[in-house]
């Protein structure tokens, strides 16, 4: 699978090292180069550098092949309009968004936009697990 | 109407004063809280200081009521989400977006905004226009954008020059309204000619436009036209 992410923060770099480890064909896009150290050494994929709002920057990511574009940039709405330009201008066959707040995500996910919600997921495991 | 304002500065300074000239009902929404007092201070309006890309906010400020909903942040993919959940979330029957990227303006209009505006492309458009067009200073849409006004100035080589209205033939559907001349204006009657360096306010239907301003000024000044 080739697998385009957005955003190499904590969750983007985390991502991009699982799915390299996988086997998985990898490039990373970040406005900031200095966020590619958090890559591991024996990460296979690509790192580029530039604003993924840009067109022309997820062409040379190489999005028109792609399998799945995962948008974790830090914001909500970033990662929103990311998911939406891939579906609708690339026809990217699997698009997923980090959408931190859940009223937002909620009203997305209705929308069709496939948005993965960190604070449900944690506010839900606390509370499984508390209630062990 | 009731509209909606979410956005930052003097932009939102300034729609929001000469759309309640207008008698519109404004709501708008700042999210810097040192904007929202110095605007609510200056319009001596209300202004809801928080996030206008979070449904709750968007509900408070009565986006299921809303005519219209303005996102004029500076963030583009700010202004997509505030009209997105305006328009299918509460049912706003029109949104408005403003875009820095010029290259965003048709993905908006084609995830659903009714109207994109981009501030870029306004100005490129109009360089353009003064690059091949220096004569043409305004162009103002009336009536819904059916009526067209154009303000030219007329050179000494334009087909037009020398001639008196009547012998000009305009268009049906095309007027000229005011002739400046030597800082004069002129209500002009059939028997005027028209000299070069005269200002003229060309008032046309739309469609025939182009076809007056190509009688006044030639087929070339015509051709650089927008089309």
């Amino acid at each position: 699978m080739f697998v385009i992410i957005i955003g190499c923060g904590r969750l983007g770099s985390y991502l991009a090292t699982a799915f390299s480890e996988q086997g998985h064909e990898v490039v990373i896009v970040d406005r900031h180069e200095n966020t590619f150290n958090k890559l591991p050494d024996h990460f296979t994929g690509f790192g580029i550098t530039g604003d993924a709002t840009e067109p022309a920057v997820l062409d040379e990511a190489g999005i028109a092949r792609c399998d799945a574009l995962l948008a974790v940039t830090e914001n909500d709405n970033t990662n929103i309009f990311i998911a939406q330009m891939a579906r609708e201008l690339f026809q990217t066959p699997k698009v997923m968004a980090r959408v931190f707040d859940p009223a937002r995500a909620s009203v997305y996910d209705s929308l069709g936009i496939e948005a993965i919600c960190p604070t449900m997921l944690g506010g839900a495991a606390f509370i499984e697990r508390l209630a062990r | 109407m009731f509209i909606i304002i979410a956005g930052s500065g003097a932009l939102v300074y300034h729609l929001a004063r000469d759309l309640r000239r207008k008698h519109h009902q404004l709501q708008l929404i700042v999210k810097d809280a040192e904007q929202c007092q110095d605007l609510a201070r200056r319009l001596e309006m209300p202004v809801i200081c928080d996030d206008p890309t979070l449904p709750r906010v968007l509900q408070a400020a009565g986006a299921s009521e809303a005519d219209l909903v303005l996102a004029v942040t500076l963030n583009d993919a700010d202004n997509l989400v505030i009209c997105q959940l305006s328009k299918r979330h509460f049912g706003a029957p029109r949104t408005v977006a403003l875009v820095a990227n010029p290259n965003h303006v048709d993905l908006f209009r084609r995830l659903g905004i009714d109207a994109v505006v981009s501030v870029a492309t306004i100005l490129t458009t109009l360089v353009e226009q003064q690059a091949t067009l220096e004569d043409m200073i305004s162009l103002t849409p009336l009536v819904e954008g059916k009526i067209m006004v154009t303000e030219l100035a007329l050179p000494a080589s334009a087909p037009a020059a020398g001639k008196t209205l009547s012998e000009l033939g305009l268009p049906r559907n095309a007027l000229i309204a005011t002739i400046t001349r030597d800082g004069d204006p002129i209500i002009p009657r059939g028997d005027i000619r028209l000299q070069g360096g005269d200002r003229v306010l060309l008032v046309t239907k739309v469609e025939e436009e182009s076809l007056a301003i190509r009688h006044l000024l030639g087929e070339d000044a015509a051709r650089h036209l927008p089309q």
